[in-house]
């Protein structure tokens, strides 16, 4: 349906009716400034008036259609400030995780750097080759051939260090997804 | 060892002790697949952590200093031995 003004809408809408037979003759100006003063209303209705002799009714009766007076409560907000509350614990284990996981330089920290590995560590693998250089897992063990696939290496302190940025990372999202779930169950009342 | 190293330590055997110290700390790898020219990183595919932990404990094993521009350069079992054998004190 193509977009109309005001004026043309009223117009259309005036033949329509006089087309099916209903005899419908209104001010268009005063039925017009009636629709445009009507903007607060949530809906307004010009019916056929029988009265429409009288000049004040212009042909018409407007019918205005008021607002619903309901408070929309914004609970948006409130619900996942709670969300995030319940989820504190693991919102700061993220962002533990996060910090663990910032690249420290190894020779800064007085390591020695190999032709071709990485010139950067983090402080879960430092604290490790610090304090608890060969805590690795069994040798022969499948955890340690998954490990070693994986990261490289089966010192425990070396894989836990590898794989935070990726825990940090999954915690992040989880946490976004986990609060946005909640969020919306309690808007919907659950 | 320590003895030995009073005198005159050959290449050799310093390649077989950093070879040991290198599957010690590593702990996955086996002994006859470290050969004295294989990349630790390149072909072995050692964790760049772990040959840190190698080198700390070459440089306490043999009492050498060395810095990082000299293991910048070092990729293999015999480059490090090579470097052990450079900075061996003359008296050893």
């Amino acid at each position: 349906m193509p977009e109309l003004s005001l004026q043309q809408a009223i117009f259309r809408g005036t033949s329509e009716l006089n087309s099916n037979g209903l005899t419908f003759a209104p001010n268009p100006i005063a039925l017009a400034n009636d629709f445009e003063f009507s903007s607060n209303y949530s809906g307004a209705i010009a019916l056929p008036s029988n009265s429409s002799k009288q000049p004040r009714h212009n042909g018409y009766e407007f019918v205005k259609l008021s607002t619903p007076n309901i408070k929309i409560p914004d609970t948006t907000l409130e619900n996942l400030w709670e969300c995030t509350k319940e989820h504190y614990g693991l919102t700061a284990f993220a962002v533990f995780a996060g910090t663990a996981s910032i690249p420290i330089d190894k020779v800064t920290l007085g390591y020695r750097v190999w032709e071709g590995s990485s010139r950067n560590t983090n402080i879960i693998s430092h604290i490790g080759t610090s304090f608890f250089p060969l805590t690795r897992l069994p040798a022969k063990s499948s955890a340690a051939r998954l490990a070693k696939a994986t990261f490289g290496t089966i010192r425990v302190f070396g894989i836990i260090g590898r794989a935070m940025p990726f825990v940090a990372l999954g915690l992040a999202v989880f946490d976004v997804v986990s609060i946005g779930l909640c969020a919306y169950d309690a808007q919907n009342g659950k | 060892m320590m003895r030995k190293m009073e005198n005159k330590l050959s290449k050799d055997e310093v390649i077989a002790a950093i070879t040991d110290i290198l599957v010690g700390v590593v702990g996955w790898i086996e002994k006859d697949k470290v050969l004295p020219t294989a990349h630790c990183v390149l072909d072995l595919h050692i964790n760049g952590d772990d040959l840190s932990m190698v080198a700390m404990q070459v440089e306490k094993h043999f009492r050498i200093e060395s810095t990082q521009d000299e293991w910048s350069h070092i990729g293999t079992v015999e480059q490090v031995a090579d470097l052990v054998l450079k900075n061996l004190p003359q008296s050893r």
